[in-house]
Formats: structure tokens, sequence, C-alpha cells
């Protein structure tokens, strides 16, 4: 168990090495080009820094809801690549219902208050369907089963959207979206996000019930080993149900904030690919794939780390937006080695320290 | 852990060697920086645009970083345009993959001062100075009619093959044909038949045409304002044979069209140019910054190679900016148009 601790530890504190290494680069870079541009004789741009990374984080943080729902997925050594589709699906209900009662002649705020309900609902249930077909089809893999239904909930937006965009403008209660991504509270001269604290006050939730409640020993008891779990006591296919429906209603969250983000509008195709960028965070914040272990903690690191690439390499470096994504991959191939190869180096040097001792015994 | 930090440092020095080159000219452009953001990248039709901010940037000094997402998706355009601002640009240069969602960002750009212009697929008014688009709908419907007018040499029956019966860009650019056709002198040897439609299926459009022909033997041309029947049509006029005795014109894909443009089933047809958008969208930005033009109706700037380039208003409450001038597909200039449009 102690052994356990510590190696948690030593990744987290990996991830904060890591974060470091990136900044320094990345205001080194910066500073070059500043002292090149006034060389020129021009003004310094200051691209990268503390005050404007932090008030470009929004858009960065889009999955974070989501990944700290696949967080509770991976932990149990499952997976849910339905959850960019969960999404959208949530926002299309939300946008269609929304419109369908203010043509029904419902007041503003009454039709919002559904609207949103209806979005978180809709999450609830797309994660309710993964939930039993994965444990009810044990047979399956939960990759292919939440394939299955990324694909049917995906089907269902343009269903309801088909190219459209939806939107509703000049309309303040439903640009009340629009707020709560845009929002930003002023601390000690810094613009903040206020989708900041949100992510932070949810990974809050998340962190108490992962490592501080006894739900959180049941999940990672799960990941560890789904038999041993059962046999233990654990209501496993119940337990597993209820963390699939939150993981969806995680996407539903994601889904509104993204409405915001994209000026209070609805189209189908939004966040493709978000599922994957959620494995990302999480993977890259110490949760294995195989479940069992993981640290929230980890998790807002890593979101701040893909943040803070991302923007580095695509102001500091010109990378296009595309090829972010290359550096993003590269870091999270090393980031899923690592544990691997830092093992098998610490065993060749356990042997190895046998053999001199059996030696100098001889 | 110590392989990891090398290899972290290792990347990390590689990244802070490389340092950009900057040119200096006492140009207009000087020191003024565009950012183009485009729908999607890797798609020819953008690089084409990227073109013509190449060749402004050429004449006028400026510098222009261009990307679009791989997805073309909203919060990619965002996350571009959000990285531009952050590192400084003058000009916001933006074709929207959603004209109501970036209003958000691009309002904020504007507050900061930036000169926010969209080309191509436009930004919600709201958040952009100017929209740069190639035509107006008279000029496309004008262009066409001028063109098979003198393909036939000003006398003969022409008739249309249009889209959807309700297409609204077709009926408004069939409007203008009309109009333009009943008023100007020039067409008075001509007839014009009542317009057909094919639905912007490829089958359909074969066969209204077919009838169209079998009934008026005598017909010397045919306009075509959709890209899905311009081939269509021209197929079923090399099938009955009469190959170089009707001819097309149109708005059409050069791939679609190269074909046909080569055995002279067509002299010429139509589409916009992604170059001169580009490159005109970069003078105008350029004159924005400089304070030598402003975004208001009735403005007129001066590009080199056009001509009464005014802002008018948009159907849509904002500013518009129209080249008027389309692209045209002949023998000699179809095939460098291969792939992009």
């Amino acid at each position: 168990m102690k052994k356990k601790l510590s190696k948690l530890l030593r990744w987290e504190t990996m991830l904060v090495v890591l974060l470091i290494v990136l900044w320094v680069v990345f205001e080194a870079r910066d500073n070059g080009l500043d002292a090149a541009l006034i060389a020129k004789g021009r003004k310094a741009k200051d691209v990268f820094n503390f005050s404007k990374m932090l008030n470009g984080m929004g858009v960065y943080m889009l999955y974070s809801f989501m990944a700290l729902g696949m967080a509770l997925i991976l932990g149990m050594g499952d997976i849910d690549i339905s959850v960019g589709a969960s999404a959208t699906l949530s926002a299309s209900v939300m946008g269609i219902s929304y419109r369908a009662l203010i043509n029904g002649g419902t007041a503003n705020g009454t039709a919002f208050a559904i609207a949103v309900a209806a979005c978180l609902l809709t999450g609830c249930a797309c994660g309710l369907m993964n939930g039993i077909l994965v444990t009810r089809f044990r047979e399956l893999f939960p990759m292919i089963i939440t394939l299955g239904t990324q694909l049917f909930f995906r089907g269902f937006c343009y269903l309801f959207l088909g190219g459209e965009t939806l939107k509703f403008d000049g309309d303040a209660t439903w640009g009340q979206l629009k707020t709560l991504y845009n929002g930003a509270v002023t601390i000690g001269g810094y613009k903040v996000p206020t989708i900041i604290f949100w992510f932070l006050g949810f990974a809050l939730i998340f962190f108490v019930f992962l490592h501080l409640t006894t739900g959180g020993r049941k999940l990672f008891a799960i990941g560890e080993n789904r038999t041993a779990a059962l046999y233990s006591g654990i209501r496993v296919d119940r337990f597993e149900l209820l963390m699939f429906v939150i993981c969806g209603m995680m996407a539903a969250i994601s889904a509104l904030f993204y409405v915001g983000s994209a000026s209070a509008t609805v189209r189908a195709d939004a966040m493709t690919g978000y599922e994957m960028y959620a494995i990302a965070v999480v993977v890259l914040g110490g949760f294995s794939t195989a479940g069992g272990k993981g640290n929230i903690i980890g998790v807002i690191l890593s979101v701040i780390i893909f943040g803070v690439m991302k923007k580095g390499l695509g102001t500091l470096y010109g990378f296009a937006d595309s090829t972010v994504n290359l550096a993003v991959g590269l870091v999270l191939i090393v980031a899923s080695l690592l544990p691997n190869v830092m093992e098998d180096i610490s065993n060749r040097i356990r042997v190895k320290r046998q053999h001199v001792t059996i030696k100098a015994t001889e | 852990m110590k392989k990891f930090l090398a290899i972290i440092l290792a990347i990390a020095m590689v990244m802070a060697i490389s340092a950009f080159a900057f040119a200096d000219d006492a140009k207009p452009g000087e020191g003024i920086t565009i950012g183009v953001v485009y729908k999607q990248s890797g798609n020819a039709y953008f690089q084409a645009g990227v073109e013509g901010f190449q060749k402004a940037a050429d004449e006028l000094g400026f510098e222009f970083m261009h990307d679009g997402p791989e997805d073309s998706s909203n919060d990619g355009q965002e996350r571009i345009i959000r990285n531009y601002m952050d590192q400084g640009v003058d000009v916001l240069a933006i074709s929207a993959n959603d004209a109501a969602g970036l209003v958000d960002v691009c309002k904020e750009a504007k507050e900061k001062g930036i000169v926010v212009l969209s080309w191509d697929a436009k930004v919600d008014p709201e958040g952009r100075d100017l929209d740069i688009e190639p035509a107006s709908s008279k000029v496309i419907g004008i262009t066409q009619l001028e063109s098979l007018a003198e393909s036939c040499g000003f006398e003969g029956k022409i008739g249309i093959v249009s889209a959807g019966a309700t297409a609204p860009n077709q009926n408004l650019w069939i409007g203008f044909i009309q109009e333009e056709f009943a008023n100007n002198e020039k067409y008075a040897n001509m007839t014009l038949l009542d317009p057909v439609y094919g639905d912007d299926d490829y089958t359909k459009s074969y066969d209204v045409t077919k009838a169209l022909l079998d009934a008026n033997p005598d017909l010397k041309g045919l306009i075509v304002p959709t890209t899905v029947g311009g081939p269509a049509v021209s197929k079923c006029i090399k099938d009955e044979g009469l190959a170089g005795q009707v001819k097309v014109t149109g708005l059409t894909l050069a791939t679609d069209m190269a074909e046909y443009i080569h055995e002279g089933i067509a002299d010429a047809t139509f589409l916009w140019n992604p170059i001169e958008l580009g490159y005109v969208s970069a003078y105008v930005g350029v004159a924005m910054v400089n304070g030598e033009f402003e975004a208001a109706e009735g403005a007129t700037i001066e590009v080199p190679g056009f001509e009464g380039l005014e802002v008018t208003a948009s159907d849509d409450g904002g500013l518009i900016l129209f080249l008027n001038k389309l692209n045209a597909f002949t023998d000699e200039t179809v095939d460098s148009w291969i792939g992009i449009l």
C-alpha cells in the first residue's frame, strides 16, 4: 500500500516537472522572439505569459468535464468512446426542446430550465444505455459497445438537426450559455475564466469520491479485479452502471460549456473526437487503461499541461492547429510507456545488484 | 527519471534553436500581421486562397500566418483565432465554418482593435467589420448570359437548365438573367426559353436536357447555373451528337467540366476565384489597418487588377464587398484549376 502511494506521488511529481519544463522552454522562446523583434526596432509582443495563458485556457477545458467522467470509467478498466456523441446529442436535445417550448408559448426562463434539465437527462440516458449494454454483455469489449452507441447517438444528432445550425439570435435567456463559457472574474489583476472554477469544483467532488470514500475504493477494486470485487460483496453491475450514468452526465455538462463556446449555437457535427481528448487527458493524468489506479490530481495537471502545450506550440512555434496533435500524441505515448520502461529498468538494476552480492559472498 | 528529463530537455533545445526570419522593406504593409483562418487544413481550395494572400504579401510587405482545423470544426477555428490574437495580429481574415459560431470570439478581437474580415464564408454581422465575397447575384447572372450570347453570335434560341424550381440562389440569378435579356438591346435577335429544372440530380438534368433538345431542334445554347447540372447537360449534348451546335455555359467546377470545355461543348464556364478573394482581402485588411479605408457603405478601394470595388449593405444587415469578377474556365485555363475547383 505504501509503495503504491509513493508510486502515485511520483507520477504527479513528474507531471509537475513536465509542466515546469514546458513553461521554462516556452518563456525562453518567447523572450527570444521578443528580443528578435526589438533588435529589428519593433515592439515586443510577449506572446506567451501567465495572464494570456490563463485567459485563453477556456477553449482547452471544454473536454475537461468529460475527462472527469472518463476517469471513473477507466478506473474500472472500462472505456467509453461515445462521450463526444453523447454530449452532442444532449446539446441537440436541449436546443430542440428549447425551441419547441418557446414556440409552444412557454416563458423563456421556464423553457430554459427544462431544456438544461433535458440536456443533463439525455446525457444520463446515454450513459445508462452504455452501462446496461456493458454490464449485460460482458463478452463484448466496452470499446466496441461504445463505438456502436457513438455512431448511434451521432446519427440521432443528424436526425434531429440535419445540416442546420440551431441558434436563437438575441435571446438573452438562451444567451446565458455564452456567459457560462465567456464569464470571467478578475483576481489580483488576472482575468480568470469562470470555467476554471467550475472544473476545479467538479474535480474536488470527484477527488473526494475517488480517494476519500468507500465508493472510490470499490471502483478501484473493480478495476483491479472484477471477480474478486464481486466475491467480496460489491454489487459490481449496479455500481458500474451508475458510473456510466455519471460519465454520461459529465458529457452533458461539457456540452453546456461547448454550446456556450460556439456563440450559443448547436450543430450535429460538434465535439467530434472529444472522447479521444478526454481519454488522452485521463491517461496522461496517470489512469491506467487496465483499471485499478489513477488520481484526479493527475487529471487536473494533465488538463493544464495539454492546454499549455497546445497553446505554446501554436503561438510560439507556428505549429498548425492540426499539427499540435503530433506533440500531444508523442507525450501520450511517452507517458503511457514510461511506467513500464521504468519498472523494467529498476528490475534489471535489482537483478544486477543481486548478481553482485552473490558474487561478493562467493 | 533522468532519462525522461534528458528526452524533454533534448526536445526543448531543438525547439529553442529554431527562429523566425522576417523580411524588411518600406512597403504599406510593413509591420502588419494578418492571421488567415480557413475552414479546413489540407483543402486545395483554401491553398489557392492562401496563394492570393501570398501574392498580396509580396507586393505589400505584410506578414501573414494561415491555418484551419483538420476537422472543419467551430472550436478548432476558435483555438486558432485565439492563438492569433495572442500573437498580436492586426487583421483576422476568416472563412467561417459556422457564421454564428464565431461571433463571440470575433467580437472580442474587434474590441482589441483587430480588423475582422470574413472572406469566402461569412461571419455574422456583429462579429465582422466586412465580408468579402466573389460576386453579386446580378453579376453572376449577367456574366453567364453574356458569355453564352457571345458563343452563339448574339442570335438564336437559348434555354436554362437550373437546379430545383425553388432553389433560392438559382432563382435569383435567373431573375437577373431574364431582366437583362428583356432590357438589353444586344439580345434583340435572341429568344430565351423558360427555365427547366434538373433538381441538382445528374440523371434528371440529363433527361430534361434531352427533352428540351428534342422539343427545340434549333436550340443554340444552354445556361446551367448549377455545378451538378453542368456536366450532365454537356454529356447529353455530346451523346446527341450536337457538340459545337449547342453551346453550354454556367457555374461549374473546373474538374467536372474540363473534358467538355476541351471538346468545345462549352466555350467558357464560371466560378469564383479563391486566389483573387485572398488577394483582395489582404489589400482591404492592410488599407484598414493603415486607416486608408474604412468599412462603410459606399466606401471604395483601389486594388490592382480590380475596378469599382465598393462596400454595400448585405442582406444579413452587415457590410459586404463584392469582387464582381468571375473566374472563367476556358480551353487554356481550365486545366490549371482541376482538383482545386
